[in-house]
């Protein structure tokens, strides 16, 4: 069955499809039953490693690279001169099942250029990922990317077999995406997105369980005052569609403040990764993603950010990725990227998405209008922070859960820690030791917070101080991304040093 | 946290008022158990018993020596009664401890017994008692190297059909992967090799099993791989080059996330 054929196609699907970047298997459990091949789970499992670094869990390819349209970005722009080549839904299916059977993969992630017409390349998909489920009986995940413009019908029968359905933003604001996909419109991308969100709420909706991953931005207990009034989405960020003011969330699913953070007020579960018993069907289970991408267009951090925030509270989307533009066309229209794709940018909107979703923080908090680039020295939440010193320092013993959640140091599983750990005390009192123990990076916390009234660095502090110390440690910038701008190692002396010391002396307890 | 917990029972400095008795156990599960059963049955005094595992022991020459017969029916009496009389989450905690290759997991399991019969399920969460930060640290050791394991086995069929697994464990976790692949592939037979421990977990329609024998050749096994193989290595080795983007290439990150030690029979 395998040719010399297959391994050429597979080569040239691989190769074209390798920009996308998601490549998670998570999010939905799946038992088997008694016949048919696969089951899933939702942490997800690395299979391999490419020499990217990236995680290989997925059989990543292409349907078809051909392609009608003209993204200026993309390899596989119809105005390429590139080897053209497609599977047959049954060539996909067998070298899916024999991939998966030697547990090379978790998976399928399906992509494709768009033959013909969005619809007609989405019909061939969804023969493809039929017979790999109903001949194959493969219960294993599938991820499907939807083209921007398919039918809802053809939606509503490919939601039922994938566990994931993703539709790429691309670019974050409507006039880079009319320059670089000049195909592609807002609404047809966010049509479908609609769609799936609408379907899969529908279906959530049946089974009883809650349709999103974050808080609503009135339901979010913050700290300051300012930092309420932020959620609305400035006109010139999602233009062209009207989706996204016009859908009503409906409260009964929100989480109320309680430290679990996990249990709603109709004690309905949250967060919860769908479990799905051996032959039960469900809609797009492991929920929707989309991918931007960063630096092919003059759109700011903020614009991008805010975007995220408004596809993670209207289109209940589950991850937005991002991926750092690699100008592979060698298009002089576009940013040159000889230097290197900027991975640094990329990383630091990885930790801005990270507060998002599981810190609560709103757009506006993380980044403002007037300084539209996040700090490329510092991570977003240090920033924050170093930014809002009147809110500091925090008192460890008081403080409540979402307050503890934003101090730099201490993330979601101390913060739960130190609030379990504070009503167990029985009168007594936590000491900066146990929230070492506990989890608490205090080479970044010390800065923030006081533990009984007491700080551990009893020095007047200021924002430059703190700043020179922050910078100084090693993990600031991940090892394995390389700075432009070299800095000047501001430190007078390491407070690390001085925290570890006091420590084991005893000194602060 | 959880403090209170009676030296008698558990002790962390061990008392000198009579000599130490080390039950000298085999390397294995069923020895541990065994090694349990005879200290417990011993009414010497917890607090004056010590369990250990054959391999490399040091003699100190104050303690007294006594070797552990193992026992297939003295483990299985320990192993039932914590199921039963302690939780099946207890239950299970101990199983993966006992799958754990640390040289020095023998005592501490011992311990988590004892404080588990005293106080029952919640000495699970003893967290401030030393052998139980241990335990703790051994299951997620466990816990990691068999997720791991679930990404990076490799299976290849053999010309009669059964799909091959090998690999080299540090932990004892055939029996706990064999049950991920069983639900995973129901129709396969599927048999997966610790090359290490010469042992050889088994499913077939379903049902699942472990055959342990030193005798087992497994460079034999290279002459039953079927010829389609050596495709579809190739098939997967043309897929992992080209989805790597080399604009990103860090081959440094790669080996820190998949360390050689997993890779042996990629
Ligand atoms: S639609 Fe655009 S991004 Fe997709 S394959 Fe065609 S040219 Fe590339």
């Amino acid at each position: 069955m395998i040719t010399e054929d297959i391994m050429k196609k597979l080569n040239i699907l691989t190769a074209s499809a390798k920009y996308d970047v998601a490549c998670t298997s998570s999010g939905v459990t799946r038992q088997n039953g008694k016949s048919g091949m696969g089951n899933s789970i939702h942490a997800g499992i690395c299979h391999s490693f490419s020499s990217d670094g990236r995680c290989i869990s997925l059989l990543k390819v292409l349907y078809t690279n051909e392609c009608i349209y003209d993204c200026k970005y993309c390899i596989n722009r119809r105005s390429n001169d590139v080897e053209r080549t497609s599977f047959t839904p049954e060539e996909l299916a067998r070298l899916t099942i024999s991939f998966y059977k030697r547990n090379y993969i978790e998976g399928l992630f399906l992509s494709s250029g768009v033959t013909r017409s969005p619809d007609d390349t989405m019909e061939q998909i969804y023969q493809a990922i039929r017979l790999l489920r109903h001949r194959y009986e493969f219960h294993g995940y599938i991820h499907v990317k939807v083209i921007p413009g398919t039918d809802d019908a053809l939606i509503e029968k490919l939601g039922w077999l994938a566990d994931r359905m993703s539709v790429n933003m691309e670019l974050p604001t409507a006039d880079s995406l009319t320059s670089l996909a000049p195909h592609k419109t807002r609404s047809s991308i966010l049509t479908p997105m609609r769609s799936i969100q609408l379907k899969r709420n529908r279906d959530l909706d049946f089974h009883g369980d809650a349709f999103y991953n974050r808080l609503p931005a009135k339901n979010r207990p913050l700290i300051s005052e300012h930092t309420q009034k932020s959620f609305h989405l400035s006109e010139n960020t999602l233009k062209d569609n009207s989706y996204l003011s016009d859908y009503k969330k409906d409260n009964s699913y929100y989480v109320s403040d309680n430290i679990q953070g996990y249990t709603s007020s109709s004690g309905k579960n949250y967060y919860k990764p769908v479990t799905m018993k051996a032959g039960e069907k469900r809609f797009v289970p492991s929920g929707q993603s989309t991918q931007l991408i960063i630096g092919a267009s003059k759109d700011t951090d903020y614009e991008i950010i805010k975007v995220s925030e408004a596809l993670y509270d209207r289109f209940n989307l589950k991850r937005v990725f991002y991926s750092a533009f690699i100008n592979v066309n060698r298009d002089s229209n576009l940013p040159d990227t000889s230097n290197g794709p900027d991975l640094l940018r990329e990383h630091r909107l990885y930790q801005a998405d990270w507060l998002l979703r599981f810190y609560n923080f709103a757009a506006d908090e993380i980044i403002s209008a007037d300084h539209p680039s996040l700090n490329t020295l510092l991570d977003p939440k240090c920033n924050y922070a170093l930014n809002h010193l009147e809110l500091f320092p925090v008192e460890i013993m008081t403080a409540s859960y979402h307050t503890l959640l934003r101090v730099p140091g201490i993330g979601v599983t101390s913060a739960k820690r130190i609030v379990s750990a504070r009503s167990n005390l029985n009168g007594s009192k936590l000491s900066f030791n146990d929230l070492k123990k506990i989890g608490v990076v205090l080479k970044r916390a010390v800065y923030f917070i006081t533990c009984n009234g007491k700080s551990m660095i009893p020095l007047k502090i200021t924002q430059s101080f703190i700043l020179a110390n922050l910078l100084g440690l090693k993990d600031n910038i991940p090892g394995n991304l390389t700075m432009d701008q070299t800095y000047e190692q501001l430190s007078l002396f390491d407070v690390s040093d001085i925290v570890e010391e006091k420590l084991q002396a005893g000194i602060i307890r | 946290m959880k403090t209170d917990i009676s030296p008698q029972i558990c002790p962390i400095d061990y008392p000198t008022d009579k000599p130490r008795h080390v039950y000298v156990c085999e390397n294995s599960p069923e020895g541990i158990l065994s090694g349990v059963y005879d200290a417990w049955v011993s009414r010497y005094g917890h607090s004056h018993n010590y369990i250990q595992i054959a391999d490399n022991l040091e003699c100190n020459i104050f303690y007294e020596y006594i070797n552990v017969e193992t026992d297939y029916d003295k483990a299985v009496n320990i192993s039932t009664a914590v199921k039963h009389k302690i939780s099946y989450n207890f239950y299970e905690l101990l199983y993966t401890c006992l799958q754990s290759s640390d040289p020095d997991r023998a005592d501490d399991i011992y311990r988590l017994i004892i404080l588990g019969f005293a106080i029952g399920d919640s000495a699970r969460s003893c967290l401030a008692y030393p052998p139980i930060q241990r335990i703790m640290k051994l299951q997620k050791n466990v816990w990691n190297e068999t997720h791991h394991y679930m990404g990076f086995l490799r299976f290849e069929e053999l010309s009669n059909g059964y799909m091959f697994a090998r690999f080299r464990p540090q932990n004892d976790i055939c029996s706990t992967l064999i049950l991920h692949f069983a639900d995973r592939f129901p129709e396969e037979n599927i048999l997966i090799a610790d090359v290490g421990r010469r042992k050889i977990a088994l499913s077939k329609h379903g049902k699942t099993g472990l055959v342990s024998n030193p005798d087992i050749d497994f460079e034999h096994f290279d002459y039953l791989i079927s010829y389609s193989e050596k495709m579809f290595r190739d098939l997967w080795k043309t897929f992992t080059d080209s989805i790597a983007i080399k604009e990103r290439s860090n081959i440094k990150l790669q080996q820190q996330l998949m360390p050689l030690r997993f890779r042996e029979f990629m």
